[in-house]
């Protein structure tokens, strides 16, 4: 249930953008590539797949 | 006012700024309805790494979109580049877990290529494509004083910007869309309850691809 959060998060982003809303657009923004990133660092704990 | 003192416009003025991002909003709207008909018509799998590409693309989207509503800024470049990079990083990750020569490589193949490997080069070709549009924007009229301009000059009629009001509806559609098909193929093989537990358990295994 929470992989599609970022999706969400940006929906509620490209809406509010074209609603004009520039400061909670920005808000929204960071929030999505936030839980973006923490999803990110979910698959890099493990192994890397390849040997350096 | 003569602003000649604090800016000397350079000639020929070059109106492009708008007009590529459009152009730039248009191509990654594309990109997502490419991979919407994949997951729809193609009934291609979903993975949380895809998920991450597809996320890092709407990002990147964004900042162009934010160009269009707000007005040009680098503000917003710096936004579609960090939406980059996440594309990018999460298609090389995908790419050293699946895509490494001995490795299974699954998934569906568009001009030869695996999707991890077009999001990278996507990634690629957004980051140079940004670059370019940053010189772009140094070289024309800065937008605020085209704004001072407007405000001394009320008499000026301001035509209804069509095209960019499409390209942005057509954006956020997409990204709608995206959503609805996410939470629609959400099923407990990539987005479960569990998925927490399921991921520390692989923490030190193979991870999820």
């Amino acid at each position: 249930m929470f992989l599609y959060i970022p999706f969400l998060l940006a929906f509620l982003t490209v809406v509010v953008i074209a609603l004009g809303w520039r400061s909670l657009s920005n808000k929204l923004w960071l929030a999505s590539v936030g839980v973006s990133l923490w999803w990110f660092s979910q698959h890099i704990q493990g192994n890397p797949g390849f040997v350096l | 006012m003569d602003r000649s003192i604090v800016f000397t416009p350079r000639d020929p003025i070059l109106p492009g700024g708008v007009f590529l991002n459009c152009v730039c909003l248009l191509a990654i709207s594309s990109c997502l309805g490419l991979l919407l008909y994949f997951q729809w018509a193609l009934q291609e799998p979903l993975c949380p790494l895809c998920l991450l590409q597809r996320t890092g693309i709407i990002l990147t989207g964004i900042g162009f979109m934010r160009n269009l509503r707000f007005g040009v800024k680098s503000a917003h470049y710096g936004m579609a580049v960090i939406g980059a990079l996440l594309t990018g990083v999460s298609a090389l990750r995908q790419l050293a877990l699946e895509g490494l020569p001995g490795q299974d490589a699954p998934g569906a193949v568009l001009l030869g290529m695996h999707f991890y490997t077009l999001s990278a080069l996507f990634s690629l070709v957004a980051l140079a494509t940004i670059a370019g549009l940053l010189g772009v924007k140094s070289a024309e009229y800065p937008a605020t004083l085209v704004l001072m301009q407007m405000a001394e000059e009320p008499d000026i009629q301001v035509r209804t910007p069509w095209a960019r009001i499409t390209t942005c509806a057509a954006f956020v559609l997409l990204v709608g869309a995206h959503l609805t098909a996410t939470m629609a193929a959400c099923d407990p093989g990539i987005c479960d309850e569990n998925l927490f537990g399921r991921l520390q358990l692989q923490a030190g295994n193979t991870p999820i691809p």
